[in-house]
């Protein structure tokens, strides 16, 4: 009949639509749920707490993913994010232990020996890399996790490859300042 | 490549693989499970946010209403007013002890009991007042108390009638006498 709709043929669209968005994103999750947790660790340097960090940002993500499907889209927005939600977290936390007259304490419990030592020279990473400007350290932070290279840090960043190039070798060059 | 730029390499390498060994954490088996709780705890977390957004709103919209649809009380008049309202002539005297004194500083002001709240400055009167000079205020105020006081009958004023039409007699014999107006001499050349 002319004009008529079939309901149930428009409902079966919709459930259709709504599976494949589904689908999409339990792909994205599978594979950027890495990149997330190490980025929130980077800033956080504990891993419950980092995945805590990373699932909110997919929590966020799953609620605009109408404007994320792009997977290049999607990556950069989730490191984005989570990397503002894990420096929102280390405030808060800071400013609670600060509340409870405890300090922050990145150094790692003494053992014996070589442990103790390589626990010793982590910390002192860790520090170097906290001392490092923001800028810097997103860069340095993505060009070692997962194996990124520079076009993909440019990527997720948003910024030419050269900005991030440039930036990467000033990383390094105060890291080394600062461990030796 | 020189050798600088060699060993350069090699200590940029050694560093990247160390912070890689440092960021080298791996998501929990539960990782996506807790990912699909929170997304699943959402429609709940959403409602109550529009919940809170509601109450406020309500809140807002009861606040805004008791304020239009409070009467104002009418405005008192500025002391400071060399006349007074018509308002203040009609309702009884305030007691002595009340009465403002010729600087407008109430009586008791030093008292800390019983101070009149403080109106905000803005409250517009409920009817605009009528001043009056301070002549006539007297002597209204003195009409009014001689009415009380039994001292002047107004009776006659309130039973006198006006006629709707004055019955005025025509007028036959107006004559008016022509204006002779005289040069102004040495004026004109």
């Amino acid at each position: 009949m002319h004009g008529h709709v079939d309901v149930d043929r428009l409902a079966g669209t919709f459930v259709d639509e709504k599976a494949v968005r589904e689908r999409e994103f339990e792909i994205r999750l599978a594979e950027s749920s890495t990149l997330a947790v190490r980025v929130a660790y980077a800033v956080l340097h504990h891993r419950q707490d980092a995945e805590d960090v990373a699932q909110e940002a997919f929590a966020r993500a799953y609620r605009r993913f109408g404007q994320l499907r792009d997977r290049e889209r999607f990556r950069a927005w989730l490191v984005r994010m989570t990397w503002r939600l894990a420096i929102d977290r280390r405030r808060s936390e800071r400013r609670r232990l600060a509340r409870e007259g405890a300090h922050l304490s990145s150094a790692a419990p003494a053992s014996a020996g070589e442990e103790a030592e390589a626990n010793e020279r982590a910390a002192r990473l860790w520090r170097a890399i906290e001392a490092l400007p923001e800028k810097l350290r997103v860069v340095i932070v993505l060009a070692n996790i997962q194996e990124h290279d520079l076009a993909d840090v440019a990527r997720l960043l948003d910024v030419p490859t050269g900005t991030v190039k440039s930036r990467l070798f000033l990383a390094r060059q105060r890291l080394k300042e600062l461990l030796q | 490549m020189t050798p600088e730029e060699f060993g350069e390499r090699q200590a940029d390498a050694a560093l990247d693989r160390e912070i890689q060994m440092l960021f080298a954490v791996e998501p929990s088996p539960q990782f996506r499970a807790g990912v699909r709780v929170r997304i699943a705890n959402e429609p709940a977390a959403a409602e109550r946010r529009h919940l809170w957004w509601l109450g406020a709103a309500a809140m807002t919209a009861a606040l805004t209403a008791s304020v239009i649809f409070t009467p104002s009380r009418p405005a008192r008049q500025n002391p400071t007013l060399t006349g007074r309202s018509i308002v203040d002539l009609v309702l009884p005297e305030p007691s002595t002890s009340r009465r403002l004194p010729s600087d407008g500083v109430p009586a008791d002001a030093a008292s800390p009991f019983r101070r009149a709240p403080a109106r905000p400055r803005h409250t517009r009167p409920a009817e605009p007042e009528i001043l009056l000079a301070p002549d006539e205020t007297r002597a209204l105020r003195a009409l009014i108390a001689g009415v009380d006081a039994g001292r002047i009958d107004l009776t006659p004023v309130s039973q006198a009638t006006t006629p709707d039409v004055m019955e005025l007699e025509p007028i036959h014999n107006l004559v008016i006498a022509p204006i002779a107006i005289a040069p102004v001499e040495g004026v004109f050349p």
